[in-house]
C-alpha cells in the first residue's frame, strides 16, 4: 500500500503543464518530471524538489511544447451537445415550476426596472448621435477671459459667423442657433414660448426630419417651422402649412405663415428647438441681440477639423479688432457628438439630472441583486434533486467545463424568457406607470431606443454570468463517486444560502424604511401650515406696469370680487433672493416684493412690531418686514437697521414663518419690501367665500378685456403646491413600489429556501413524526435559522438605512421626521410577518404530511 | 544531408542514447549525464536536443510501458538509428584524426 503521505509535487505546477503542453507530448513529458520530482525527493529533500519540479515546467515552457491548434485536439460534435443542453434545460424548467416561477418572475421584474432605468438615462447622458451629418458638424466656441477668469464659450460672434462661409472653402454650411422667448398668437392662443432663431441651412445639417414642408423652407424669413405636437395642438386635423403664427416683438405684431412641421425633437437631443424662425427675422426687432450666438459650422467631407480650427486662429485678431470689449483668447471646434459633454457656457443642452438617475439605478441595481440572490440561492438547492445526472454525465466522459457550461445555458434560457417578459412588463406597465408620475418624458416604446438591444444583450450576458457562475461552477464540483455513494452533504450549504438570504432581508429592510419614511414625510409635508390665507384668493399677472390701475379698477368692479392687493412675488413661489449688509457684513436672503397691503392681506401673523403703513411715505421706501428666522438667524430685533442697495432699512415688523417657497424647501430668512404699484408682476384677488371656482372664468374674461397680446396668467394661491405635491407623491409610489417589489422578492427567496430545504429532508421528518416527534421540534431548527438571518439583517438593515435613507430624505426634502426607531420597528416587523408567514406557509406540509407516503417512497 | 554538422551537447546525448540501448528516454539520459559525464542539465534541453535528433533522423522513438513511479505514464523510448550511428563514427573519426595530428610534447625541449 503506498504511503498516503508521501508528497506530491506542486498541484499549480502540473496544472500549469497540463494547460499549455502540446497533449501529443504531454504524457511523456509530465511522466519525465514527474520521475525526477520522486528521484530528488530522495536525493535532495522535499523542498528543493518541489522548487526543482516548478522550475522544470517553467523551463519546458518552449514553442514546440506549446499546444497550438486546439481543433486538432478536440472534436466534439458541438451542435449535438447544446441541442441536448437545450432540451434538458427547457424539461428541467417546464418539470420545476415553482423555482422556474420564482426565478422568472423576480428575473423579469428586476429587468423591467433596468429597462426603465435605462430609457430614462440612457437618452440623457448619449446625446446627439442620431444626426446623419453628425460627424462633420461642429460647435465653434472661444476661450475668453471674463472678470480675470479664463473661460470657455460655447458661443461665437455672429457677425464673424456670417463671413466664416467666404472665407473658409472647407465649411460647407453655417448656422446660427439663437433662442429666445416671444409672445405668440395662434387663432385665439396668446402663450409665450421659446423660439429659435437659426440660419437656413439648420434643417440640411441637422437631422430633424420634416413631416410637412421642405427642408429649405427657412430661406424664406416669412415661414416659420414649428414641430408636430404644436401644430397639432393649435391645428388639430387641419393640414399646417400656411397657417398663420403672429409673433410679438414689443409692440410689433409679425405673422409668419407656416412652411414646415418637423418632427417633435427626441430627448436625447442638446438643442430642443419647437419653433424655429429665419435670423434675419431679428435685425431691427426688440428681442435682445447678443453679440455672441450660438454657431453650428458642417465641414465638407474629409476635412480635418484640427487642421481648420488652427486657421480660424486668424479670426481672434479680427474679433478683438473690432470688439476690444469682448476680447478672445482663443477659437476652438467642438464636435456636435461630444458637445453635451463638455461644460461650455452658453452652449445648448441642460445639465443631467443626477438626483433621479441615481436613485433609479439604486432601485434596479437593488431589484435586480434580490433577483439574482434568488436564482443563486435557488439554482443551488435544485441541484441536489440533480445530482445523480451529473454524476453520470462525469462518467460517460463530460468535463467539469462542459457541466458548467450546460448549466450556464440553462440559465441562459431562463434569462432570455425573463428579459422577454421583463420587455413586456416594462412596455405595458412599469413604462406608463413611470412616465404618469414623471411627466411623460421617458419614451414608452422601449425599442424606440436604437442601443436597446445592445442594452438588453449586455443584460442577458451580465445577469446569466452572475446569477448562472456560482451555482454551475459549485455543482459541477461534485464527483461521481461521492454521488453514488450517496455521501455527498447536498443542500446543506446554509453558510452560502443564508448569506444571500440575508442579503436580501437588509435591502427588504431599506427598501421598506424608505417607503415608510417617505410616506411619513409626504404627509408631514401635505399637512403643514402655510403660514398664510391660501384660500379665496386668484393671481392674475400685470403684463406691463401701464396696465395695472386699469386691471385694478376692472377686477375691483366686479361682483364677488372682495378685495386685490398687487405683489410681484407669489408666495409659495418666491425664489429671488437679495443681498444685505449687517455692519458690513453681506448676507443672502429671500425677498417677496409686494404691494404695502399684502403682508395683511395674504393673512400673515405678525409676531413683533406692526405691519407696513401704506399711508407712510418712509414705509415704502426704507422699511422692511422679516419672519422670526430671519431675526433669530440674525440676533436682531424691531426696529433694526439692516443695508439693502447701501440704503438703511428698518425693520418694522417681524412675522411668523410662513411657507413662501415650496414646502419641500426649508424656511430660509426672508425680507418682505413695500413697492410702488409700478413694479408689480402680479394683481391677488381676494373673492367672497368659497366662490374660488366660480370667480376664476370670471376674473379671466375681465382680464382678456383689457390686456391684448399678452398670456393670460392666471393661478389659484390655494393650488400654488399642487405640482410639488405631484412630484412628491410619484417620488413616495415609487418608493413604496420598490418596497413592494423587494419584499416580494425577498419572500419568494425565503419561500424558495425553506420549501426546498424541506422537502430534501421529507424522509428525515417522516422517520422523526414515526418515532414521536410533534411539530415544534421538526421545524425548530428552520425557525432558528430563520432568526438568526432576520435578526442579523435587521441590525445590519437598520444601520444601513439610517445612513441612506437619512441622506435620500436630506436631499429631497427640507423637513422630515429622523429616520428613528418607529420606521426600522415598523420595517422590522413586517419583513418578519412576511418572512414568518412564508415560512410557516411551508411547515404546514410538514404538518400535513404522512409519514408512511414519503418512508415508502423507495 | 541534415545530421551532417551536430552540436557537442547533442552528440553527447547521441552517444548517451547509444550506451543506453534500449533504456533510453529522457530521465535516463539525464541521469547517465551526470554520472558519466558529471554534467547536469535541464530536463527541458534534454527534450529539445532528443526532438531535434529525431527530426535530424538521427534518433527514433516508441512509448514503451508504464512505470509505477511516474504515476502509470509512459515514457517514450529513444534508439539510434543507423545514420545516427554514422554520423557518430564519422564525428569519432574526424576528431580522432585531428587528434593524432596533434605534435607530439616535446619534454627534453
Amino acid at each position: 500500500m503506498k504511503d498516503l503521505e508521501q508528497p506530491k509535487p506542486p498541484r499549480w505546477a502540473d496544472r500549469f503543464l497540463e494547460w499549455y503542453c502540446s497533449p501529443r507530448l504531454l504524457e511523456q513529458i509530465q511522466g519525465d518530471v514527474h520521475e525526477l520530482f520522486f528521484w530528488r525527493l530522495e536525493e535532495k529533500g522535499v523542498q528543493s524538489a518541489k522548487r526543482a519540479f516548478a522550475w522544470d515546467i517553467i523551463r519546458l515552457f518552449r514553442w514546440k511544447n506549446i499546444k497550438r491548434k486546439s481543433s486538432q485536439t478536440t472534436q466534439f460534435n458541438n451542435i449535438a451537445m447544446f441541442k441536448n443542453y437545450f432540451k434538458i434545460g427547457w424539461r428541467n424548467i417546464l418539470r420545476q415550476k415553482m423555482p422556474s416561477f420564482i426565478n422568472i418572475t423576480g428575473l423579469s421584474c428586476a429587468i423591467g426596472c433596468c429597462l426603465v432605468a435605462f430609457m430614462f438615462i440612457e437618452p440623457r447622458v448619449i446625446k446627439d448621435q442620431f444626426h446623419e451629418n453628425g460627424k462633420n458638424i461642429y460647435l465653434v466656441a472661444h476661450e475668453a477671459f471674463v472678470e480675470g477668469e479664463l473661460g470657455k464659450y460655447g458661443t461665437f460672434d455672429s457677425g464673424l459667423a456670417e463671413d466664416l462661409l467666404d472665407h473658409f472653402p472647407q465649411v460647407k454650411r453655417i448656422s446660427r442657433y439663437k433662442g429666445a422667448q416671444n409672445v405668440f398668437r395662434i387663432k385665439d392662443n396668446i402663450f409665450r414660448s421659446y423660439v429659435n432663431y437659426v440660419d437656413p441651412d439648420f434643417l440640411m445639417s441637422f437631422s430633424f426630419p420634416m413631416v410637412q414642408g421642405s427642408k429649405n423652407v427657412l430661406e424664406d424669413p416669412s415661414k416659420i417651422v414649428i414641430d408636430q405636437s404644436t401644430a397639432v395642438r393649435f391645428f388639430g386635423d387641419e393640414y399646417p402649412i400656411d397657417k398663420l403664427v403672429k409673433v410679438i416683438f414689443g409692440e410689433e405684431e409679425i405673422t409668419f405663415a407656416v412652411g414646415g412641421v418637423m418632427e417633435d425633437v427626441p430627448t436625447n437631443s442638446s438643442l430642443r428647438p419647437s419653433f424655429l424662425l429665419n435670423y434675419e427675422v431679428l435685425e431691427g426687432r426688440g428681442v435682445p441681440t447678443q453679440n455672441n450666438d450660438v454657431t453650428f459650422i458642417e465641414l465638407k467631407d474629409g476635412v480635418d477639423a484640427t487642421e481648420l480650427e488652427s486657421s480660424f486662429q486668424s479670426m481672434v485678431a479680427l474679433q478683438n479688432g473690432l470688439k476690444p470689449d469682448a476680447q478672445y483668447e482663443s477659437i476652438f471646434l467642438v464636435s456636435l457628438e461630444t458637445m453635451s459633454n463638455r461644460d461650455l457656457l452658453g452652449a445648448p443642452g441642460g445639465s443631467l439630472p443626477m438626483a433621479p438617475m441615481i436613485l433609479l439605478i439604486s432601485i434596479a441595481t437593488f431589484m435586480l441583486l434580490l433577483a439574482v440572490s434568488n436564482y443563486v440561492n435557488i439554482a443551488i438547492l435544485m441541484a441536489t434533486k440533480r445530482v445523480k445526472e451529473i454524476g453520470i454525465r462525469k462518467t460517460i466522459g463530460g468535463k467539469r467545463q462542459q457541466i458548467i457550461i450546460q448549466f450556464l445555458t440553462e440559465n441562459l434560457i431562463l434569462c432570455f424568457i425573463s428579459i422577454c417578459l421583463g420587455l413586456f412588463l416594462a412596455k405595458a406597465f412599469f413604462l406608463p406607470w413611470f412616465n404618469e408620475i414623471s411627466g411623460g418624458t421617458v419614451a414608452n416604446d422601449p425599442f424606440s431606443n436604437s442601443n436597446i438591444w445592445l442594452f438588453l444583450s449586455a443584460l442577458l450576458v451580465v445577469v446569466t454570468l452572475f446569477s448562472g457562475f456560482y451555482p454551475a461552477f459549485y455543482i459541477s464540483k461534485f464527483k461521481p463517486s461521492i454521488i453514488f455513494r450517496g455521501k455527498e452533504n447536498l443542500g446543506r450549504e446554509w453558510g452560502f444560502s443564508g448569506t444571500l438570504i440575508t442579503f436580501q432581508l437588509v435591502l427588504s429592510i431599506i427598501t421598506i424604511v424608505a417607503g415608510i419614511m417617505f410616506v411619513k414625510t409626504n404627509s408631514l409635508i401635505e399637512n403643514l401650515e402655510w403660514g398664510f390665507e391660501k384660500n379665496d384668493r386668484i393671481l392674475v399677472n400685470i403684463p406691463e406696469s401701464g396696465t395695472y390701475r386699469s386691471i385694478v379698477n376692472q377686477m375691483t368692479a366686479l361682483s364677488g370680487v372682495e378685495e386685490v392687493a398687487g405683489t410681484s412675488d407669489i408666495f409659495g413661489d418666491a425664489y429671488e433672493s437679495i443681498s444685505f449688509y449687517l455692519d458690513e457684513n453681506g448676507n443672502n436672503a429671500n425677498i417677496i416684493r409686494s404691494s404695502a397691503i399684502y403682508p395683511e392681506f395674504m393673512g400673515l401673523k405678525l409676531k413683533e412690531g406692526r405691519f407696513f403703513d401704506s399711508e407712510l411715505e418712509s414705509d415704502v421706501q426704507s422699511s422692511v418686514m422679516v419672519n422670526d428666522y430671519f431675526i433669530r438667524r440674525y440676533e436682531l430685533s424691531v426696529d433694526d437697521y439692516i443695508q439693502i442697495d447701501s440704503l438703511p432699512h428698518k425693520i418694522v415688523g417681524v412675522l411668523e414663518d410662513f411657507h413662501y417657497r415650496s414646502l419641500e424647501d426649508r424656511i430660509e430668512p426672508v425680507i418682505i419690501k413695500a413697492m410702488p404699484d409700478s413694479v408689480m408682476k402680479y394683481l391677488t384677488i381676494k373673492v367672497s367665500n368659497g366662490n374660488e371656482a366660480e370667480m376664476e372664468p370670471k376674473i379671466k374674461e375681465a382680464w382678456l378685456g383689457i390686456v391684448q397680446n399678452r398670456p393670460y396668467n392666471g393661478q389659484v394661491q390655494s393650488r400654488i403646491f399642487d405640482r410639488g405635491f405631484e412630484d412628491s407623491r410619484g417620488l413616495r409610489n415609487t418608493l413604496l413600489f420598490t418596497a413592494t417589489l423587494a419584499t416580494w422578492l425577498a419572500a419568494m427567496g425565503i419561500f424558495g429556501l425553506a420549501s426546498l430545504s424541506m422537502s430534501s429532508k421529507m424522509k428525515e421528518f417522516g422517520i422523526k413524526k414515526v418515532l414521536g416527534a410533534n411539530l415544534m421540534q421538526l421545524t425548530k431548527s428552520v425557525y432558528i435559522r430563520f432568526i438568526i438571518m432576520l435578526s442579523i439583517a435587521i441590525v445590519i438593515g437598520s444601520a444601513l438605512a439610517i445612513l441612506v435613507i437619512g441622506a435620500l430624505l436630506d436631499q429631497v426634502y427640507g423637513y422630515h421626521d429622523p429616520v428613528n426607531l418607529v420606521p426600522l420597528v415598523s420595517a422590522s416587523v413586517i419583513l418578519a410577518v412576511v418572512a414568518f408567514t412564508t415560512i410557516t406557509s411551508q411547515i404546514g406540509k410538514v404538518k400535513k404530511m404522512n409519514p408512511a407516503e414519503t418512508l415508502r417512497m423507495e | 544531408m541534415k545530421g551532417d554538422n551536430i552540436g557537442e551537447l547533442e552528440e553527447i546525448v547521441l552517444l548517451l542514447v547509444g550506451v543506453l540501448y534500449e533504456d533510453a528516454y529522457g530521465v535516463s539520459v539525464l541521469k547517465e549525464m551526470k554520472e558519466q559525464i558529471g554534467r547536469e542539465v535541464n530536463i527541458s534541453a534534454i527534450h529539445a536536443v532528443l526532438n531535434r535528433l529525431e527530426e535530424k533522423g538521427l534518433l527514433t522513438s516508441d512509448m514503451g510501458g508504464a512505470s509505477q513511479v511516474r504515476g502509470g505514464r509512459r515514457k517514450r523510448y529513444y534508439t539510434l538509428t543507423s545514420t545516427g550511428r554514422a554520423v557518430l563514427d564519422q564525428v569519432k573519426s574526424m576528431r580522432d584524426k585531428l587528434y593524432n595530428q596533434l605534435p607530439a610534447l616535446n619534454f627534453s625541449a
